[in-house]
C-alpha cells in the first residue's frame, strides 16, 4: 500500500497531473467517462501534464483494459473498499480534494453528469480553487485553460479563461480537445493500478444512502449519453402512448424523454423531463413525438444533432428547429413506427 | 469582461429555484413551527423576486442587493450567500435550486454547504425533515436514491419537485406585513476580500450567440407514410433497427 504523499514525491513532484474521474458501474467505466479518458489521452493535454485515472470504486480487468486502450497508463483507487451505505458524492469530495492537494499542479476533469457536477463543485470549493462546469471545448497552453461552454439553455457561447495551479473542469459528452494523432493504448508494462489512502475514516460522512433503485430502463443509456433520444409530450395523450414511446425507445437502444407538460400529468417518471428546468441531451438523434416546442423545452435539446419532429399541428415551433418533420398524429406514426421494427425484428429471428 | 444589466427588463425567478421554495413552503405545510426565510442575491430587481416568495408563503426575506454585480461570479456568489446564511443564526437547512436558468453553473448550493462545512443533497425531488435530520428523495441519471442527512445540511432542488405553487390571495395580503431585510453585498463581502481571500476565479472573456439555421425536410403527412419514411431514414443511420439493437 502506498500513501498519497508517496505518489505525489515519486511521480508528479515538479510536474503537471491530470486527474480524470471515472465514474463506473459493476467494475466498468461509464460510457461517459471512457469518452473523457479518451479525448483526454488523445490530446496536447497528455504530453502537457501526467494523465491519471481516479476510480473511487475498483474496476474489473475488463475495466481495466477500457482504459488502456484509450491511452490511460495509471488509475489511482482507494485503499479500502467503500462501504454501500456511504454518500458516492461524499466519498468522491474527500478522496479526489485529498489527491488534488498533494499534486503541485493539475487539472482536475468529471464528467458533467449528476454526479461529477456535484464533486467538481464541491472539490473546488473545498479547496479555493476555480471550477468551469459543462465545458464543451477545451484548450490548453501551459497553466492557461481556455473553455467554452454553453449557457442561457444552450442559446450563448460563453469562452472562459483560467490560470491557477489548480482547477476543476466538468466536462460535457462529445467536448472538442484538441487532437493530435498516434495509436494511444498503452502495453501491459506500462499500466499501473495504484491503491492510495482514502482516509474516509478521518472524517464520516454526515449522510447516509438508505435506499437505492436503478431503474429497469437503465439497461439502456441514460438521457445525458443517449445517441437516440425519443420524447413525449401532450400529443401522446395519457400514459399508454409512453408505454409506447418507452417500448420504442428500447427498441432503437436510446432513452425516452418527455416534455415538462407530460411528466407533470403524471404520464411518465419526472426524471424524463427534457428542457431548461430538467435535462439537457446531446444525441445524434431526437425523435420528438407531440412535442410543441416551447423555449423551455428546446433549452434542453438544442445540442442535438437532428431533430425529427411528429407533430398534428403544422405551425408548431418544434418544426422551426426540426430537421424532419411529419405533419400527422404522433399516436398513430409511433404505433406505426413501432410496428415496423417489429416486423424486422419478427424477420430476423 | 462584465455583464451590465439592461434597463428596463426585471429579472425573474430561475425555476429551480421556485422548485426550492415549494420544497421549503411543503415542510411549512406539515409543520407550522417551520419558519422559511427567501434570499435573493441580485440587483434591486431581485427584490420583486423576494417579494413573491412572501406572497407564495414565506415568512420573510432578505435581499442582498448588488448594484455592481460584484456577485457575477457563483464563486463570490456562494461565498456571499454562506455568511448572509450565518448572519441569520440557527438554520437548519438551506434549500437552492440545482442551478440557475441563465448561466447554467450549479456550483451554488454546493458551495454554500462547503464553506459552511454542512452535509448536501443533491437534485432532490422530495424531502422530510424529522429532529435532527433530514429524509431526501434523489434523482440519479441511473434510477433514485433515499438518503438521510444530519442537520444542519444543505438541499439542492430539481424538477422532480413538481409545479411550485402559485401566490395566493390570502398571502399576497400577508406578504404586505412580512419583513425584508436589505443588505449591500459590499458589507457582507468586502472588496478587498476577494483578493484577501485568494480566490482564483474563472474570466469570462467572451460570449457569443449560439445560431442555427435548419431547414425543416417534410416527410409524408400520412401516418403509415411517414412511418415508413421515417423508418426508412433511421435505418439508414444504422440506428439500433435490423438486428443491431443495443
Amino acid at each position: 500500500m502506498r500513501e498519497m504523499a508517496g505518489f505525489s514525491e515519486r511521480r508528479w513532484k515538479s510536474g503537471a497531473t491530470s486527474l480524470v474521474a471515472i465514474e463506473s458501474r459493476d467494475g466498468v467505466p461509464t460510457s461517459q467517462s471512457l469518452e473523457l479518458i479518451a479525448t483526454a489521452a488523445a490530446s496536447g493535454l497528455a504530453t502537457h501534464a501526467a494523465l491519471v485515472a481516479v476510480s473511487l470504486h475498483r474496476l474489473s480487468a475488463a475495466g481495466h483494459d477500457m482504459l488502456r486502450a484509450r491511452g490511460c497508463a495509471h488509475l489511482l483507487v482507494p485503499d479500502q473498499e467503500i462501504s454501500p451505505g456511504m454518500h458516492e458524492p461524499d466519498g468522491w469530495t474527500h478522496f479526489l480534494s485529498g489527491l488534488l492537494t498533494q499534486c503541485e499542479r493539475a487539472l482536475a476533469l468529471l464528467p458533467h453528469t449528476l454526479l461529477g457536477s456535484e464533486i467538481g463543485a464541491r472539490v473546488a470549493f473545498r479547496l479555493g480553487c476555480p471550477v468551469v462546469m459543462n465545458c464543451e471545448s477545451v484548450a490548453f497552453s501551459g497553466d492557461d485553460v481556455t473553455v467554452s461552454r454553453a449557457c442561457f439553455g444552450a442559446r450563448l457561447k460563453e469562452q472562459v479563461h483560467v490560470n491557477a495551479p489548480r482547477t476543476v473542469l466538468t466536462i460535457a459528452g462529445k467536448a472538442s480537445f484538441p487532437a493530435e494523432a498516434g495509436d494511444v493504448r498503452v502495453r501491459d508494462d506500462h499500466w499501473i493500478v495504484e491503491e492510495v489512502r482514502h482516509g474516509l475514516a478521518d472524517a464520516p460522512s454526515m449522510i447516509e444512502s438508505i435506499r437505492r433503485e436503478i431503474e429497469s430502463e437503465s439497461l439502456g443509456p441514460s438521457l445525458e449519453t443517449a445517441n437516440v433520444v425519443v420524447g413525449g409530450g401532450r400529443g401522446l395523450e395519457g400514459s399508454p402512448g409512453f408505454a409506447d414511446l418507452a417500448m420504442l425507445a428500447v427498441k432503437l437502444g436510446g432513452a425516452p424523454g418527455a416534455s415538462r407538460v407530460a411528466c407533470d400529468l403524471g404520464w411518465c417518471p419526472k426524471s424524463w423531463q427534457i428542457g431548461l428546468s430538467g435535462r439537457s441531451i446531446r444525441a445524434g438523434w431526437y425523435i420528438a413525438f407531440g412535442i410543441s416546442g416551447a423555449s423551455h423545452h428546446m433549452a434542453g435539446c438544442a445540442r442535438v444533432s437532428n431533430l425529427v419532429a411528429v407533430n398534428s399541428d403544422r405551425s408548431a415551433e418544434i418544426f422551426r428547429h426540426a430537421n424532419y418533420g411529419v405533419v400527422a398524429d404522433a399516436r398513430s406514426v409511433l404505433r406505426e413506427l413501432i410496428r415496423l421494427v417489429e416486423e424486422v425484428e419478427g424477420a430476423e429471428q | 469582461m462584465r455583464m451590465l444589466p439592461v434597463s428596463g427588463l426585471s429579472n425573474v425567478t430561475s425555476p429551480f429555484d421556485e422548485q426550492a421554495l415549494e420544497l421549503a413552503l411543503r415542510e411549512k405545510d406539515r409543520r407550522p413551527d417551520v419558519r422559511v426565510t427567501a434570499i435573493s442575491l441580485g440587483p434591486r430587481s431581485s427584490l420583486q423576486a423576494v417579494k413573491r416568495t412572501l406572497a407564495m408563503g414565506a415568512d420573510d426575506g432578505v435581499h442582498i442587493h448588488d448594484a455592481n454585480a460584484r456577485a457575477d461570479s457563483s464563486m463570490v456568489a456562494a461565498h456571499v450567500l454562506a455568511i448572509a446564511i450565518r448572519d441569520l443564526g440557527s438554520v437548519d437547512l438551506v434549500i437552492t435550486g440545482r442551478q440557475a436558468a441563465d448561466w447554467d453553473v450549479g456550483i451554488v448550493g454546493c458551495g454554500i454547504a462547503e464553506l459552511l462545512g454542512w452535509p448536501v443533497v443533491c437534485i432532490a425531488g422530495r424531502m422530510h425533515a424529522e429532529g435532527r435530520f433530514v429524509e431526501v428523495d434523489r434523482s440519479l441519471e441511473d434510477g433514485s436514491e433515499t438518503v438521510r442527512s444530519a442537520l444542519p445540511c444543505v438541499v439542492t432542488a430539481s424538477n422532480e419537485v413538481g409545479t411550485p405553487r402559485k401566490a395566493s390571495l390570502r398571502e399576497t395580503m400577508k406578504a404586505g406585513k412580512k419583513q425584508i431585510v436589505v443588505r449591500e453585498v459590499e458589507e457582507l463581502w468586502p472588496v478587498d476580500d476577494v483578493k484577501a481571500a485568494g480566490l482564483s476565479l474563472p474570466r469570462r472573456i467572451g460570449l457569443s450567440v449560439h445560431t442555427s439555421n435548419v431547414e425543416c425536410q417534410y416527410l409524408a403527412e400520412d401516418a403509415r407514410a411517414a412511418a415508413q419514411a421515417l423508418f426508412k431514414l433511421l435505418r439508414q443511420e444504422g440506428l439500433g433497427l435490423g438486428g443491431n439493437h443495443a
